[in-house]
């Protein structure tokens, strides 16, 4: 191998570990805000941090349903629907990334991400 | 090159059925190392093809491999298919530059399999969709660097081995 050549391996190397090493770095880094988003035909109607226990009532196409949230997870329970889907899922903690989701009230709860997607 | 034309489509035949191989083999007991680093064995035979009967065979030993590789295993056309092929088809470019510009095996080996992997970044990036998937680069460079030296020294390993075959052949 030519000098040249392994300069120019040994920059590549370099480069993309220093890139490695500053997409690691714990500085850059800020814990990521969980939010969890209720939507009604695709419009965000309530945004809430699971940590905080709370229950959320929302008009849905069908009917009504409340949101419950408690121990840093949620769920859906009094819901007016015919197959209670929604319902069944039970409890959902915002790292398993599942949506909840009601199709005759037009309903999804999921996790929100800022930035990309 | 003085060789024969049935002699010289023997060997293309059988460089490519051994990319072929090797591409399956490694898919298939090996497969990614981590965060989807590759061996990419299938190199050395581009490697070797283009040192041993040129720049056309080796673009067609490259496609062959990732046509007929990705036929064999039932992925024709499908999401695997195409990233692939875009790493081929960057990494054969390179190959064909650096040949011109007549750069040592290892060298060679190192920079064609960045390529590679930039290759299939670029279409995940492009095709799919996907921007994001460029933060996997620098790990995939880092792992592309050792992995270009294996494949380059096998290689090199190989053209030694056959280098008698070739004399044989045109003198």
């Amino acid at each position: 191998m030519k000098k040249t050549e392994k300069i120019i391996i040994a920059v590549l190397l370099a480069a993309s570990l220093l890139a490695v090493f500053l997409m690691k770095n714990p500085f850059w880094k800020k814990e990521p805000e969980i939010l969890v988003t209720i939507e009604h035909q695709g419009k965000v109607i309530y945004e809430f941090d699971p940590a905080k226990d709370a229950v959320y009532h929302v008009h849905g196409s069908y009917g009504e349903l409340d949101v419950e949230v408690k121990d840093g997870k949620y769920r859906v329970t009094n819901e007016t629907c015919p197959n209670h889907i929604c319902a069944n899922m039970g409890w959902v903690s915002p790292e398993e990334e599942l949506p909840i989701v009601c199709m005759p009230n037009e309903v999804i709860v999921l996790v929100k991400h800022d930035g990309n997607e | 090159m003085g060789m024969n034309k049935t002699r010289h489509f023997v060997y293309l035949t059988l460089l490519s059925a051994m990319a072929i191989v090797l591409n399956m083999v490694e898919s298939i007991y090996i497969g990614s190392l981590a965060f989807g680093i590759r061996v990419g064995l299938a190199n050395i035979i581009a490697l070797v093809t283009i040192r041993f009967l040129g720049v056309r065979d080796m673009i067609i030993v490259n496609l062959m491999r990732v046509v007929i590789g990705n036929l064999l295993r039932g992925l024709l056309f499908g999401s695997t298919f195409w990233i692939s092929l875009g790493g081929v088809v960057l990494s054969s470019l390179v190959l064909i530059v650096l040949d011109y510009m007549k750069a040592s095996l290892l060298f060679t080996s190192v920079i064609s399999s960045i390529a590679h992997s930039v290759g299939q970044v670029l279409v995940v990036m492009t095709f799919y969709r996907q921007p994001m998937i460029m933060t996997i680069l620098p790990y995939l460079l880092a792992g592309s660097v050792p992995m270009g030296l294996i494949t380059g020294y096998t290689a090199g390993l190989m053209l030694k081995r056959i280098k008698p075959l070739q004399t044989r052949i045109n003198g």
